[in-house]
């Protein structure tokens, strides 16, 4: 199962401007909590952390205030340092990556078993087709 | 590999997706090859109950790897990721590392070509859901 992680509290230079910016971004809390929590790890000083992409932040946080009602995202930095938000359940996942200049890579993964589809594609973030439903992330 | 067994990946934090402090999915990008496929570990290679086979997977592992305390094991079912591979025939092999420090249960989900596709890492990484995460 899932196991919280508590991070160490240091963090590496420059974080301080994410969570900044998350909060000037003024989310509703189902938005906000989840990332903030996020950035603890992802921002944390181990020795692996990947510097993320502040650009991408900014994309990934334009994203959500154009979308406040989303179910909560699960976050992640890529190799890249480009931001992704992610929900996931049993039968969808759908993916997005906050890339340069505007564009998000999609990518949405759904059915069960052999009659899983899979497709994904690249659009400038106004032209976002989001599917009917998301799943709401949970912890376990 | 039956496709009833599992396999547990190695995962650092930047493989994993945080709702918030707590990871519920794997990035795909935690199933880039790297030389000859994505390196595994066969869970019931180790016998025993699953206590066991986590505890000898992890001893495995961390003769090459020190995890950090944010790193985690994916756990893998094979059927679910030669399925969701299916397109690309991605399977998963037997791949022992003798030398030391050795990993007899050493795995690879194999094709790396196959694997260069983000829709195929993809739909292998849809197959790991939180109760699937593992710490070290």
């Amino acid at each position: 199962m899932a196991h919280a992680y508590v991070p160490s509290g240091d963090m590496i230079r420059g974080s301080a401007e994410f969570f900044s910016r998350l909060v000037d971004a003024k989310l509703p809390e189902t938005l906000r909590s989840p990332v903030y929590g996020s950035l603890t790890v992802l921002l944390e000083n181990d020795g692996e952390t990947v510097t993320p992409d502040l650009a991408s932040f900014d994309a990934f946080l334009r994203f959500l205030r154009a979308h406040q009602d989303l179910p909560g995202p699960a976050v992640g930095v890529n190799a890249n340092g480009k931001f992704v938000a992610a929900w996931q359940d049993q039968t969808l996942r759908y993916t997005l990556e906050f890339l340069s200049a505007g564009y998000v890579r999609w990518v949405r993964v759904e059915g069960r078993g052999s009659r899983k589809q899979v497709d994904g594609g690249l659009v400038f973030a106004d032209a976002l087709m989001l599917p009917e439903r998301l799943p709401q992330n949970t912890p376990a | 590999m039956p496709p009833q067994h599992h396999v547990a990946r190695h995962c650092r934090k930047n493989d994993l997706l945080w709702l918030g402090t707590t990871p519920i999915a794997v990035l795909e990008s935690a199933f880039d090859p790297d030389g000859d496929g994505v390196s595994v570990t066969w869970l019931e290679f180790f016998g025993g109950d699953r206590h066991h086979q986590f505890a000898e997977a992890r001893r495995h592992i961390t003769f090459r790897i020190t995890p950090k305390p944010s790193n985690r094991l994916a756990i893998l079912n094979v059927d679910n990721v030669e399925t969701a591979g299916s397109a690309a025939s991605i399977v998963i092999v037997e791949d022992p590392i003798a030398d030391p420090p050795a990993n007899p249960a050493h795995a690879l989900i194999k094709e790396p070509a196959a694997l260069q596709s983000q829709l195929i890492r993809a739909a292998i990484a849809a197959t790991v859901q939180a109760s699937d995460i593992e710490t070290y």
